[in-house]
């Protein structure tokens, strides 16, 4: 039997999320503009104007850069890159190509298996966006919305590393985790601010060691995480059935470009004429070079964030699960919130385990209730404030308040706005004697006694139940069973 | 009415605030000479005769109230058709923009204006600068003043016979490869490019990028130095300007240098002979001649070119008839984009765009444009050390007189490259040059180029007024 491999690397295409577009000074979010509304001549292309740069532009790509462990170019240039198409005003993109922000680097994500994979970068340049054609208002005519003309995009290219869909989800969406841990991005996907192209190929490993490689296809302009996976597993399965059918391998012609069609789940060939490009780079003579130095690229260090796989794998180790752990991970609001108590809670251990299980537990089920979504998209949806819940978490330690309780006023604080300070008042002022009512217990099933010290475990059990109601399920079910055993191993 | 010929700013500047004449009767007079001329020699490509008026009257009454009004206030002045503003038309010289009005001033008309100048109107140009005859403008080619069978020059051809006709008092002009200062020796007037980036070229509809330059085309020096000083400066929406930090250097001239390979056989006999008379004279009053090689220029025609079309097939792509100026009625995409870049450019504008593209596409970048960029860095390595020994440099303007219309023999496309020796190296070295003029053989105009290093504008301009 033939073995397997898919050799994938993707391009990613990010939107920076700055307030003015890159080379002039229109608002960068046009998402509810009408078309062809937010333009100016400079980015679209008006006779006579003359791009200008954006300095935030730049920082975004050189934080993007360091998050990314790339290097960065102190010397980096424009160019231009030639092709026609009437959403391009100019004729052109401006580009960057041999000397772009960012060189090498790498990105680690973390395979079901729980193993950490590093994905090579090639690298990441920065680059302004198109405009948008729309073909399907009209039979007769294309329409053209000049308003993302000059968006902020920066291109993140990867080395070939990647080996199935499941590992370029992965690889995607640690990407997009990382942009929003940055605040370069809002990276979200329906509105366009994240696109792939995948390149695949497959690496065959015949039973009589010869290794051959299919052809490498290049599939542009994915604009889901859904379309990515489907787009990679379609490509791979096509290319294994093509190399059965006709065992034509790689060769320095043969790369082609296939259009996702997302109806119908399928690739399919382009006309060879879209193909044929010569995108014809030379510098932008328009734009001067950008040189950054050892202070601009140290200070923007300082400001990298602690990432989210390093997070990711915080929470793991804390002993969250896997899925919560990635959905705290996600949501950098709830991060946040979830390391600023724990750094409150500081090395106490005791309080660290019951914090983590409520807040893995019992806060989860009411955040559940608000965002079934993938996202939190502001911080007031965490209703409850830190200094609140590690209270909260404090008297359950300390003994002074039942989990019961504990619960119920975790959903009180939740869903009614209660502060906590309100809500102590309703903690029953009489503290609950365990060693009396145990007692009193005991006294009265003398017989059960006698039948666990004549080896019955099972009435210890029943004792323990008839501890709980006396006492109304206000004591901790492990303290009634060190207490009972304490007394009856005496 | 008033005798407008070769008029100087301040003394129209004078006149007006002794009100001798008004602001009105001066504009009306040139508006006079304009539809007098005009048809004739087909210097403007559109007017702004109602704008221009309102605003002389604007200036008439400011003078009734006894307010100050600035040098520039109140003074005529054309603009090349390459070069945007919301007043007039902005065709640069071609079809492809047939009709087509501009939403922005270019930076250097906006502070024209903030002074208060005043914008008649547009001139013709080679299109896209793509000429140094305006043979190549859409919309006819610009007579030279001192005769109709011979052409203005170009590619600022329009600008340069505004002037020499007295049609306007100064022109502003663009020079890529010597499209200010050849025409401006065609038409007996004095003409700068300045140094690459010290004005900006925010509005001047690109030809070549990294050698485009906007300049002052006058009758006099003095209105040359007057206008560069209201239209230099760092521009914020040009990142390529530069901050002019040499104006405190010394203007002095001692040394004057001649550059060896530019005496040659392809320069007339007759300008050679007034050129030389010329430096005489320079001698007589004490400058030091100094001769200098620079074997590189030999490729600087070469390398101006395939800059010049690099730059230009890809500045020029976003003339594709999507977004304005003419289109075609084909329904096809790609028959659209053919055929409205058929018919809007001009001959010459497809055969620089098919040279830069061939230029710059993959497998002869290495030989081309890239050979091309390295010629370049040595021209300016030797420009930068010639002028560690001379102050300025000096040399003719064209090598031949003016072109006739209508040659018995055709000129050559190589022959008319080849005319612009003298004046692509200051273009592509980013220096300054001015033309000023030289003199006369058989009734035609001739000029000669005061080359100056980077920023030292007014060192060739102080030299210019000995």
């Amino acid at each position: 039997m033939n073995k397997y491999t898919p050799i994938i690397g993707l391009e990613t295409h990010v939107q920076l999320d700055t307030k003015s577009k890159l080379f002039c000074s229109c608002n960068n979010e046009s998402f509810d503009a009408a078309p062809n509304t937010n333009i100016c001549p400079i980015c679209s292309g008006q006779p006579g104007t003359l791009p200008v740069i954006n300095k935030t532009a730049i920082l975004y790509t050189v934080k993007a850069g360091i998050a990314m462990h790339c290097d960065i170019n102190k010397y980096s240039k424009w160019d231009r890159k030639s092709y026609f198409y009437p959403d391009l005003p100019k004729g052109y993109q401006i580009s960057q190509y041999d000397k772009p922000l960012c060189i090498g680097g790498y990105i680690d994500i973390l395979l079901d298996n729980k193993e950490e994979k590093r994905i090579r970068l090639n690298r990441i340049h920065l680059e302004e966006d198109a405009g948008k054609s729309i073909h399907d208002r009209s039979i007769e005519y294309t329409y053209l919305d000049y308003n993302r003309c000059g968006t902020p995009l920066i291109e993140i290219v990867s080395e070939p590393d990647l080996c199935s869909a499941s590992e370029a989800d992965k690889y995607g969406k640690e990407i997009r985790r990382i942009v929003r841990y940055l605040g370069i991005s809002r990276a979200d996907m329906e509105k366009g601010h994240m696109r792939f192209d995948i390149n695949v190929n497959v690496k065959i490993e015949t039973d009589n060691n010869e290794t051959k490689y299919t052809p490498i296809v290049e599939v542009k302009n994915l604009n889901s995480f859904k379309a990515l996976i489907k787009a990679i597993e379609f490509e791979i399965n096509r290319q294994i059935e093509d190399f059965e059918k006709t065992g034509i391998t790689k060769s320095e012609k043969n790369k082609t470009t296939r259009l996702w069609n997302d109806n119908k789940g399928i690739t399919s060939q382009m006309r060879t004429k879209e193909e044929a490009s010569d995108y014809r780079y030379f510098p932008d003579p328009d734009l001067v070079p950008i040189i950054l130095d050892d202070d601009y690229i140290n200070n923007v260090k300082k400001d990298i964030p602690e990432l989210p796989i390093d997070k990711l794998k915080k929470y793991l180790s804390l002993g969250l699960e896997n899925n919560i752990s990635n959905y705290i991970v996600d949501n950098k609001n709830l991060a946040d919130y979830l390391d600023s108590c724990l750094l409150k809670i500081g090395d106490n251990k005791e309080m660290q385990k019951e914090f983590l299980n409520w807040f893995g537990r019992d806060f989860f089920q009411l955040l559940n209730q608000v965002s079934s979504n993938d996202k939190i998209e502001d911080s007031s949806v965490i209703k409850i404030t830190e200094d609140d819940f590690i209270e909260l978490i404090t008297l359950i330690v300390n003994k002074k308040i039942t989990r019961n309780l504990a619960k119920e006023f975790l959903i009180d604080m939740w869903d009614n706005d209660k502060k906590l300070i309100e809500l102590k008042q309703q903690i029953p002022q009489e503290s609950l004697d365990i060693d009396q009512i145990i007692n009193n217990v005991l006294e009265n099933n003398q017989n059960m006694i006698d039948q666990y010290k004549n080896g019955n475990m099972k009435v210890f059990n029943v004792l323990i139940g008839l501890v709980m109601k006396e006492s109304k399920g206000l004591i901790n079910p492990k303290d009634i069973t060190n207490k009972l055993k304490e007394i009856l191993e005496k | 009415m008033i005798n407008i010929e070769k008029l100087k700013i301040t003394n129209i500047h004078n006149s007006l605030i002794n009100k001798e004449y008004t602001c009105t009767e001066l504009i009306q007079s040139y508006f006079n000479k304009i539809k007098k001329t005009n048809t004739t020699y087909n210097v403007f490509s559109s007017l702004c005769e109602e704008e221009a008026l309102e605003k002389a009257k604007n200036v008439d009454e400011k003078i009734d109230r006894n307010e100050k009004i600035d040098l520039l206030e109140g003074i005529p002045f054309s603009v090349k058709d390459s070069i945007c503003t919301i007043d007039g038309y902005t065709q640069a010289g071609s079809n492809i923009l047939k009709g087509f009005k501009s939403s922005f001033n270019a930076t250097v008309v906006e502070k024209l204006l903030n002074e208060g100048a005043i914008l008649i109107g547009k001139t013709n140009c080679d299109s896209f600068g793509h000429g140094s005859s305006t043979k190549n403008c859409d919309y006819g080619i610009v007579k030279n003043p001192y005769s109709l069978d011979y052409v203005a020059g170009g590619s600022s051809g329009g600008a340069a016979a505004s002037v020499a006709l007295d049609m306007c008092t100064f022109a502003i002009g663009e020079d890529t490869g010597g499209s200010i200062r050849q025409p401006a020796s065609f038409c007996n007037v004095y003409g700068l490019k300045p140094s690459y980036g010290r004005n900006s070229r925010y509005g001047a509809i690109s030809y070549g990028s990294s050698l485009d330059t906007i300049g002052p085309i006058a009758n006099n020096v003095e209105d040359i130095k007057i206008i560069e000083d209201v239209i230099k400066g760092v521009d914020e929406k040009d990142v390529t300007t530069i901050y002019d930090d040499k104006n405190k250097t010394d203007i002095n001239v001692k040394t004057i240098g001649i550059i060896k390979e530019f005496i040659n056989d392809g320069l007339d006999k007759n300008i050679k002979d007034l050129f030389y008379n010329r430096l005489e004279e320079y001698e007589n009053k004490g400058f030091i001649i100094k001769e200098i090689s620079m074997p590189s220029v030999k490729y600087a025609i070469a390398s101006y070119y395939l800059i010049a079309c690099s730059e230009t097939s890809s500045n020029l792509s976003r003339f594709d008839g999507v977004k304005y100026g003419i289109r075609s009625n084909d329904t096809k995409l790609e028959d659209m984009y053919r055929n409205t870049r058929e018919i809007g450019f001009s001959f010459e504008t497809k055969k620089r765009i098919i040279l830069g593209t061939y230029s710059l596409s993959a497998g002869y970048a290495d030989k081309y444009y890239k050979k091309a960029c390295i010629a370049r860095n040595l021209i300016k390595t030797e420009i930068d050390n010639i002028f560690n020994n001379v102050d300025v440099i000096l040399a003719p303007t064209c090598p031949t007189l003016p072109f006739e219309i209508n040659p018995t023999v055709a000129l050559d496309p190589m022959t008319e490259y080849l005319a612009d020796i003298y004046t692509v190296m200051p273009s592509l070295t980013g220096i300054c040059s001015l033309n000023i003029p030289l003199g006369f053989i058989n009734n035609l105009p001739t000029g000669m180029q005061i080359i100056g290093n980077r920023l030292e504008e007014d060192k060739i301009i102080e030299f210019a007024k000995i």
